[in-house]
């Protein structure tokens, strides 16, 4: 079955889908048909791997990660009696879980992995400098503290407002302003020389 | 010649511009994530059962903001009415032993300020088979106790019992508002709320909270320690 959509910007950050809806593929998925969720994925699928490589720094977590909130949140699907915004609830489940792999890796003594297979991958596929520039911007990221990372992604990466990032993360809007503030300066100061040269 | 300012603005976006790109959503990844859709239990629909969850926070139509549903005035309500919870872990053996380590009661303060009636089923001792061995996990038996006289169900969940999905919420039991049920839980960190009506989600209001709420709903810490070590 082909569903064709658009997408357009609200103003959460979020893009809203129509043609069909996330609302109508929930409704779909709810009266039996789980093949309309294989849509849902697929709209969503990209954006949330980003996500996730991004607060993981590791590709193999970070797929594992998504899918596991993608199945979180099948199961809970008739758990909501609003479905119109199927991506920002989507996204709370992804970075609960990815907090979640976070914790795990501190208990078990590892931290924040740079996936240097995946950075060495995108640097052969880009062109040498630019593959250079994002393995040193990742690694920037990396040194970041958990939660100024997780602000800075869904602020400048995914381009979130702030009240949606407060509904996502459970943190108020002037911490995460603040959190922000600090990872720019910090991201700034550690690659200010790399970007000059 | 480039401003501070404009250096700054130039180096930010080559940074986001870098961690926007570089991630590609494979054809097979998304299979992958069918397939364990597919093997799922399904959703279920509804707010029927005590196992049901709504959710907290619900986006407004059109709008593009969130609203708060009115569960948040009804927990809020809830607290005034001096909804207490309390947690029992039972030991090995003995008369309720503590588990070292365990926020046992979450508030015996609040349970000694209880009108008699209500703090009696949770000062009475409950059977205790003990520490169960569950393979090489050790199992402790936690009598969950919440005090709510005007609700009408009242059920648990917590990722020990898969957050209540395919109908594995504990259904407590009702003493005259005191709602109580005992269930296994292995040891470890564990985390839990209570359902209340079917569609009413309450975290432990005088336990810690969790620092992770799935499903973007509130939920609080217990920590079961293995009492065998």
């Amino acid at each position: 079955v082909t569903h064709s959509h658009v997408t357009r910007g609200d103003s959460t950050g979020f893009s809203t889908s129509v043609n069909p809806t996330d609302a109508a593929l929930v409704q779909r998925v709810l009266e039996g048909d789980v093949e309309s969720f294989a849509v849902l994925v697929e709209r969503h699928h990209e954006r949330c791997l980003r996500i996730a490589l991004r607060l993981l720094g590791n590709s193999e977590d970070a797929e594992e990660t998504v899918q596991d909130a993608f199945v979180r949140a099948y199961r809970a699907l008739g758990r909501y009696e609003e479905r119109e915004q199927f991506a920002p609830w989507l996204t709370r489940i992804l970075v609960n879980r990815c907090r979640t792999a976070m914790s795990r890796r501190v208990r078990h003594g590892r931290t924040f992995v740079d996936d240097e297979l995946a950075i060495a991958a995108a640097a052969t596929r880009d062109s040498a400098d630019g593959g250079m520039w994002r393995g040193e911007v990742e690694r920037a990221l990396a040194a970041l503290p958990a939660e100024q990372r997780e602000a800075f992604v869904l602020k400048h990466v995914e381009e979130l407002e702030y009240e949606a990032m407060a509904e996502i993360t459970g943190a108020g809007v002037s911490a995460l302003k603040m959190r922000v503030k600090r990872a720019r300066e910090r991201l700034r100061a550690l690659l200010e020389g790399e970007h000059d040269s | 010649m480039m401003s501070g300012d404009e250096m700054e603005s130039a180096l930010e976006a080559r940074i986001t511009s870098a961690l926007r790109e570089g991630v590609a959503s494979t054809p097979e990844a998304r299979e992958r994530v069918m397939r364990a859709i597919r093997a799922s239990a399904p959703p279920v629909r509804g707010v029927a059962d005590d196992a049901d969850v709504v959710a907290a926070v619900a986006p407004t139509r059109g709008s593009g903001r969130f609203w708060r549903s009115p569960a948040f005035g009804l927990l809020a309500a809830a607290s005034i009415a001096g909804v207490i919870a309390l947690v029992r872990a039972i030991g090995v053996e003995g008369p309720i032993p503590e588990i070292p380590g365990q926020r046992v009661v979450a508030s015996r303060r609040e349970a000694a300020r209880a009108p008699e009636p209500v703090v009696a089923p949770v000062a009475a001792p409950v059977a205790a088979p003990g520490a169960l061995a569950s393979g090489r996990t050790r199992v402790a038996r936690v009598q969950f106790v919440f005090v709510a006289p005007q609700a009408r169900r009242v059920a648990v969940v917590g990722d020990f019992n898969d957050w209540g999905l395919n109908d594995s919420a504990l259904v407590a039991v009702n003493h005259q508002g005191v709602w109580s049920v005992t269930a296994p839980v292995p040891a470890g960190v564990h985390r839990y709320a209570f359902v209340v009506d079917g569609k009413e989600w309450v975290a432990d209001p005088s336990a810690p909270r969790s620092a992770g709420d799935d499903f973007g709903l509130p939920s609080s810490a217990l920590v079961v320690e293995d009492s065998t070590k």
